[in-house]
């Protein structure tokens, strides 16, 4: 684990439980997709999703769950337990989008900068899945 | 895979194919089939802990269908069939994951 950490990233000791698990998930993303038969993400997108991941916990600290996809992508995900999922992508060609599913309806955004992550649109994205909660947790 | 509860989009999501391969659940049916699942998963030794289920109604909504598929090991084999446009366009396909994942609940085996 600790070559992975130094050749992708590094987690600090101040990290939270939560954005740790998700660095862990993260790093081990390459292992899992391979593992699966499917393309493994690259360093660049796996570094592009921890900067986003780090921006995201920043504005929005709670579980996210990290993980590859079979395109070499990296997702994300932050749910509510009634249904409602925002997911952060990062694919391989540098490309960054949202998808968001909320109450049903289906969202998404495309970013050419990344760095502007969490913009508006993912900021209320994932407000949204907390209000879902608590509107069914009432 | 279903940690904290959630159900990650890569269960749904495939490249090259249309087809999600799915085991057709009912209550009455599930001591036989934990035994077949199990026994498949055994024979890519990994552990088996439970499904990821989608209704029905949620599976074969939106341009999906399902289409029964019983394997010589697994009578309860179905697919998920996807749109033609998920060979070429890659939003559709993540449109189609996120839904079922969304609408998707844990089983585990000894729930």
């Amino acid at each position: 684990m600790k070559i992975k950490t130094e050749a992708v990233g590094k987690i600090d000791a101040s990290d939270p439980p939560d954005l740790t698990e998700a660095l862990l998930d993260l790093y081990d993303a390459p292992r899992v997709a391979e593992e699966d038969g499917d393309i493994a993400p690259d360093r660049d997108t796996l570094l592009r999703a921890e900067d986003i991941l780090r921006a995201m916990y920043r504005t929005d600290p709670r579980p996210y769950s990290v993980y590859p996809m079979p395109d070499g992508d990296i997702a994300i995900d932050a749910h509510s337990p009634q249904g409602s999922k925002v997911v952060v992508m990062c694919d391989p060609n540098g490309g960054v989008r949202c998808l968001a599913y909320i109450n049903g309806e289906f969202d998404s955004r495309e970013y050419d900068d990344p760095s502007v992550i969490p913009d508006l649109f993912v900021r209320d994205a994932l407000n949204k899945t907390r209000i879902s909660s608590t509107k069914y947790a009432l | 895979m279903a940690r904290r509860g959630n159900i990650p989009l890569r269960l749904f999501a495939r490249r090259d194919t249309r087809e999600l391969s799915v085991d057709r659940i009912h209550e009455d049916w599930l001591p036989e089939i934990i035994a077949i699942a199990v026994n498949y998963d055994e024979g890519r030794n990994r552990n088996f802990y439970g499904w990821a289920v989608v209704s029905q109604d949620v599976a074969s909504s939106n341009g999906r269908r399902i289409e029964l598929s019983p394997q010589e090991d697994n009578e309860y084999h179905a697919d998920i069939v996807l749109p033609d446009s998920v060979l070429s366009d890659k939003n559709e396909r993540e449109r189609h994951a996120l839904e079922l994942s969304a609408e998707a609940r844990w089983l585990g085996r000894d729930s």
